[in-house]
């Protein structure tokens, strides 16, 4: 979903830097970080843990104080914000936890109703409000019931209802799905897309959750206290779905191609053009999405061998491996379209995974 | 106008608040139950102990209660009613005759030598004697007014019901030893106990001089003085005491009621370790219900924290948390009066002591109670305070 340029974002964070401890102690987790988020924006936020992204969400959900740049969210500069104000600016955001967080002693509808009290509201208008979400959450039936006779899906649910029942305009939702199995997990994100759809409010989920990083326009990628990439989803899953059928990523989880994805970048390549040429350095790994390369090296002038590879294969990587020039030159056959990952980010991958990392000697082996 | 009806809703919307406090506490019945038994014993503890000390003031301006009179002649060196201090007759008959007196009685009394022997154990045991001048009006009781007509007969007696149990039961028409002369019993009267005595008999001064011949009707224990109808009776007092004479002195009958519980709280043990008795149970008190607030807290600090996510100031938390306090407190007082109710009757049982529980003293420990559960409460809420919303992501 793309919005109105005019539009005023939900959420703008300038140059935002934080820290914790002092002194000698002092670590910084957050550096210079810029971020919109859009009305009716749905944006995932993924992340190795220790890379801020949580010290970000809290920071956004006026939940602790801003040190270093600017946090503007639901029209309120927070860097200004005294703590009271700050407990104000909360009543505007709908958080969803990790755990329900549920009151065990208060019925569906009842715990909803606490976040409903904030409000100066009648209890009619406020006994409404609650029904009306908790319908629209398909828990209509539930509302008498306590936690302990809900389902995990379900109970979630009444935690979503509870975010939403103000209608806020900005949900904040830390792993959401952890604690629910795959149908509980979807359903609840799906509930949460349709209902920050109908009410354009912008969404930023915190996960690690492979399964439901469909359901965003963006995935945002934290490293080191760092926004790395930002980018828009359909063309990252593009990318994740053409990895799964190289053989050499295929038994790797989603979440890592979806990591990958996000630092790869795709180009496209006429016929005859060069793309690698031998004694090169090399800087980038490279599959192919599309198309046909012939790979050819040679010694002293001589040819020594000659190879044709198509779509699912990669190539580039034995010069990223060993840290010796290009010993061969990669040729387009005809147009090709391919996705290169920079040398740091195939190592780190490689670092990461050591299935990978034997799965292609395993492959360099055969082809050699 | 529109801030009026906004204010408006707001309080509207405070009244029909979700009752998170109630529901927390009864969601579990089990841990409700151990709660409120918990604060029950502490405030059971509080009961006992300023039972205790109301039964001994109560049970020591027994007699004085007993008797009717608007002001009181006493000696001046007595300064508790249990040391037995007489003054010449001659300061009452003295006043007899002053403006606004109606009638002035002598009451003599006998604790040294009066012992009474059971009859069936055949085992002697101290008592007071209070003896008096039958016809005189002394006794708040008309019954007892009435029944004192018998003691015109020499060596007669009237026993108190409420006296201690190894007495043994006596009965009227019993002829029983009273230091060791045969006295018949006329009838028998309620006082009870104190601290102090075992039990009484009522008896006429003549027969009093007849037993006891220390005795002597010159030497008047309390002088009971009642006024006219129309007699200021603070006006009356300061006059008398300047025309009585140096020795004695009068006062009003709430005057020496209240002198004799402040001196028993100033002059024994008794009063210091039943007031630190009380203290102690407040203490206890504050732990339990602490313990009890705080492990509740600790079970539900995500929840709480949540509340603080989605906008709940910290005074409204403490609000939450001063209020499950304080229900805790009321739900352990109900059950802790209906036990102390038992206990009280059980005491009066075995020790003759009446403990009353009266209006002001529930009202008392229950004020105690809601001061014990909010210091708690005050305790405990600081580890909400404390909680960070942050910390939940």
């Amino acid at each position: 979903m793309v919005a109105a340029p005019t539009m005023e974002p939900t959420v703008r964070v300038r140059d935002l830097c934080h820290a914790f401890g002092i002194k000698e102690n002092r670590k910084r987790v957050l550096r210079n970080n810029n971020l919109d988020l859009m009305p009716g924006e749905i944006v995932i936020m993924t992340g190795p843990s220790g890379s801020g992204k949580t010290t970000l969400l809290t920071l956004i959900g006026a939940l602790r104080s801003v040190q270093e740049g600017s946090v503007f969210a639901i029209g309120r500069e927070l860097r200004e914000l005294s703590p009271a104000q700050l407990v104000e600016v909360r009543r505007g955001i709908g958080f969803i936890f990790q755990a329900h967080n549920l009151f065990d002693s208060l019925t569906a509808h009842e715990n909803v109703s606490m976040a409903v009290e904030l409000a100066a509201c009648g209890r009619q208008e406020r006994d409404h409000r609650c029904a009306e979400i908790l319908s629209r959450l398909g828990l209509r039936e539930r509302m008498t019931h306590k936690p302990q006779a809900l389902s995990g899906g379900q109970k979630q649910r009444v935690a979503v209802a509870r975010a939403l029942v103000n209608r806020p305009k900005l949900i904040l939702a830390d792993e959401p799905t952890a604690a629910l199995d795959k149908d509980a997990g979807r359903e609840v994100v799906n509930v949460l897309k349709t209902l920050a759809q109908e009410d354009r409010s912008t969404v930023l989920i915190v996960t690690h959750d492979p399964r439901i990083l469909d359901v965003a326009d963006r995935i945002i990628n934290m490293v080191d206290g760092r926004i790395v990439s930002d980018v828009a989803v359909r063309p990252t899953m593009l990318i994740v779905e053409s990895l799964q059928k190289c053989p050499i990523f295929a038994q790797q989880p989603v979440s890592m191609l979806a990591e990958l994805a996000a630092f790869m970048q795709c180009e496209t390549f006429e016929s005859g053009h060069v793309i690698i040429r031998q004694g090169e350095i090399g800087d980038k790994f490279y599959t192919i999405e599309s198309g046909s390369v012939d790979v050819t090296a040679e010694k002293a002038g001589q040819p020594l061998k000659s190879l044709t590879l198509g779509p699912g294969d990669f190539f580039g990587e034995v010069a990223l491996l060993t840290g010796a020039p290009r010993n061969a030159t990669v040729t387009a056959r005809e147009q090709v379209q391919v996705f290169t990952l920079a040398k740091d980010h195939f190592e780190e991958a490689l670092r990461r995974s050591k299935t990978l990392e034997e799965r292609l000697r395993d492959v360099l082996l055969r082809r050699v | 106008m529109k801030i009026a009806e906004k204010a408006g809703r707001r309080t509207e919307a405070r009244m029909h608040r979700t009752p998170l406090a109630w529901r927390n506490i009864v969601h579990n019945k089990v841990t409700m139950l151990f709660s409120v038994a918990a604060v029950a014993f502490a405030i059971i503890i509080m009961f006992m102990e300023l039972g205790f000390l109301n039964g001994l003031y109560d049970s020591q301006t027994g007699v004085i209660a007993f008797l009717r009179a608007d002001l009181v002649m006493v000696s001046r060196a007595l300064h508790i009613i249990t040391a037995h201090e007489p003054f010449p007759r001659s300061r009452l008959e003295k006043v007899a005759g002053l403006d606004g007196v109606s009638g002035v009685y002598p009451v003599y009394l006998e604790d040294i030598f009066s012992r009474l022997r059971n009859p069936k154990t055949g085992i002697k045991h101290h008592i007071r004697v209070i003896a008096f001048d039958p016809g005189d009006p002394i006794f708040q009781s008309r019954r007892i007014n009435l029944l004192a007509d018998k003691l015109r007969s020499p060596l007669t007696i009237l026993f108190d019901d409420r006296s201690r149990r190894f007495f043994g039961p006596l009965r009227s028409g019993m002829k029983i030893e009273l230091a060791d002369r045969a006295v018949t019993v006329a009838g028998t009267f309620r006082l009870g106990p104190d601290y102090h005595y075992d039990g009484n008999l009522l008896a006429s001064a003549d027969t009093l001089f007849q037993l006891f011949p220390n005795q002597h009707r010159e030497n008047v224990f309390l002088g009971l003085i009642q006024l006219k109808g129309d007699a200021s009776p603070d006006a009356v007092v300061r006059e008398l005491n300047r025309r009585a004479g140096p020795d004695v002195e009068i006062m009003k009958k709430s005057d020496i009621i209240a002198r004799e519980k402040a001196n028993w709280q100033k002059t024994t043990p008794a009063g210091y370790v039943f007031t630190m008795g009380v203290a102690v149970g407040f203490v206890i008190g504050i732990f339990i219900c602490y313990q009890i607030l705080y492990i509740d807290i600790s079970d539900h600090l995500s929840q709480l924290a949540t509340l603080k996510a989605l906008g709940y100031q910290n005074r409204d938390l403490v609000r939450q948390v001063l209020t499950q306090g304080a229900l805790i407190g009321v739900l352990g007082f109900v059950p802790a009066v209906a036990v102390t109710l038992g206990l009280y009757s059980v005491l009066t049982t075995i020790t003759g002591i009446v403990t009353k529980l009266t209006f002001g003293r529930i009202a008392l420990v229950f004020v105690l109670t809601l001061g014990m559960c909010l210091t708690a409460a005050g305790l405990a809420v600081r580890k909400v305070i404390a909680l960070d919303p942050a910390e939940l992501f």
